[in-house]
């Protein structure tokens, strides 16, 4: 399937990629709504957010949350926003799931606010049952929570990943010259 | 309280307090200003769905569609960057197991994650939170228009917050630069950074050049370095007493032969055996590290997986 983000993680871009592990890819966005706009994509071909493992979107979120202090600082963007737009209504342009994040000027010409609907009390409440009889068996509790503080806690452990990652070659080449001679 | 109806005294007084207050005594403050705080308390009502130790969900009071849910942390944060990472991973995670039941309690065909950080973009509530809002084909929410980005912004901005964001992750510029090595062998190394000489007494000997040339990795480099720093000291005290000891049994054998030949030969094969010697030791060394190294790194990455 011809997708634009998978060329991207075939490393045509290579000189706009900010971060990349095994799993994700940060760069600075082509098709953008806002010059410096930034996107986090999956290496793996997601479609939508239902298929992401919950870790690696854990992941994302936080990388995207480094990418934001990034544009604070570096660019000088008075705010950020991060938009995931998940399924072709919700405005999603590339079948490949991904995150932006759209750094923000006071007079930047985008508008990414809402007319707030005037709901029915009737409304919120339908609304509210709906979801209700639905989040009665969520689970998204202490297991999870351990997986992620243990995992959070050793940031360095990305950046093992990141090394393993592009230097496998080498890395396997010292195993086995290691195996060689005992 | 609104500031605008406040007089020019008023408002100095209010600063004045500000000024003298705690941090704990401002965050008290912040919070009971706060009416995202005061939601969670249940000061204000709300329609509540979940909740659990770290965040609430909520529907929006001003919904963008109906169903439109927040992920409100419980502590008090008013921007994404002062969210702990763990706090954050998992409020995200919340959001995307909504945006999975807003899908299928409403039949929509799509959602939106959203977060705003700071008022230019667009945030209103000095709270952080992520919006949750499902998306029916022209329901006119977030109408934006796409462009082609120039590639020279775009590797502009790139060099601006490569650095800056490597820091933030916790990868060192140096790092990338060992890992561009990797990448392309042929970029020329720098020598300061990867020593290939090591001093022994009065002599430079070339010590683990092939090794060092492999260990490309920086955690690697790093250690070795610190262990070349470490030992040679002691190797070269090592060497010197040695060599005495040998000159010592040199002469004695210098006695018995006459031969000067002789003489330089074992001179110089007695120099050539401690060399050879403080290279195995060395390298040995240098091996069990780089085995530790990469066990530890393996089971890191085990435990990822």
């Amino acid at each position: 399937m011809a997708c634009d983000y998978c060329e991207i993680k075939d490393g045509k871009i290579e000189e706009v990629i900010l971060y990349e592990d095994k799993e994700i890819i940060a760069f600075v966005n082509t098709l953008a709504y806002i010059p410096g706009q930034i996107s986090i994509i999956t290496r793996e071909h997601y479609t939508i957010l239902e298929q992401i493992p919950k870790q690696t979107f854990a992941k994302m979120s936080s990388i995207a949350n480094k990418l934001a202090i990034s544009l604070f600082d570096t660019l000088g963007a008075q705010g950020t926003n991060i938009l995931i737009e998940n399924g072709l209504g919700a405005g999603q342009k590339v079948p490949h799931f991904a995150m932006h994040i759209l750094p923000r000027g006071d007079k930047d010409n985008i508008s990414l606010e809402w007319k707030p609907q005037e709901l029915e009390d009737f409304d919120l409440e339908d609304a509210m049952i709906q979801l209700s009889a639905l989040t009665e068996d969520l689970k998204i509790t202490d297991h999870d929570e351990k997986m992620i503080v243990a995992k959070s806690e050793d940031s360095k452990t990305e950046a093992v990943v990141k090394q393993k990652d592009k230097g496998t070659k080498k890395e396997n080449y010292l195993i086995k010259s290691l195996r060689r001679k005992p | 309280m609104d500031l605008s109806q406040l007089s020019e005294q008023q408002r100095k007084e209010l600063e004045e307090k500000l000024k003298n207050m705690s941090p704990g005594e401002l965050a008290e403050l912040q919070k009971k200003q706060c009416i995202f705080c005061q939601i969670l308390d249940g000061k204000i009502p709300s329609r509540s769905i979940y909740e659990d130790k770290l965040c609430k969900v909520v529907l929006d009071i001003h919904p963008a569609a109906k169903g439109h849910v927040l992920v409100i942390p419980k502590a008090h944060y008013a921007i994404m960057p002062q969210v702990p990472e763990n706090e954050l991973r998992h409020l995200f995670i919340v959001a995307k197991e909504f945006s999975k039941l807003l899908l299928k309690a409403f039949k929509v065909d799509g959602t939106n994650l959203f977060v705003a950080n700071g008022a230019a973009a667009g945030q209103r509530a000095q709270h952080f939170m992520v919006h949750v809002i499902p998306r029916k084909e022209g329901d006119g929410i977030f109408e934006l228009e796409q462009h082609v980005i120039d590639e020279k912004i775009r590797v502009e901005v790139k060099k601006k917050m490569q650095k800056h964001f490597d820091q933030l992750v916790g990868v060192s510029q140096d790092y990338s630069e060992q890992e561009k090595l990797q990448l392309d062998p042929e970029l020329p190394v720098e020598k300061e950074k990867l020593p290939d000489t090591v001093k022994m007494g009065k002599e430079k000997i070339k010590v683990l050049k092939g090794e060092k040339a492999e260990l490309r990795s920086k955690a690697a480099a790093k250690e070795l370095e610190e262990f070349d720093g470490e030992h040679v000291e002691i190797l070269e005290e090592k060497t010197v007493k040695k060599k005495r000891g040998k000159t010592t049994k040199e002469k004695k054998t210098v006695k018995k032969t006459t031969k000067t030949k002789v003489k330089a030969k074992s001179k110089k094969s007695a120099k050539a055996k401690v060399v050879a010697k403080v290279k195995k030791e060395v390298k040995a060394a240098a091996k069990k590290k780089i085995k530790k190294i990469i066990n530890k790194a393996e089971v890191d990455i085990a435990d990822l997986l």
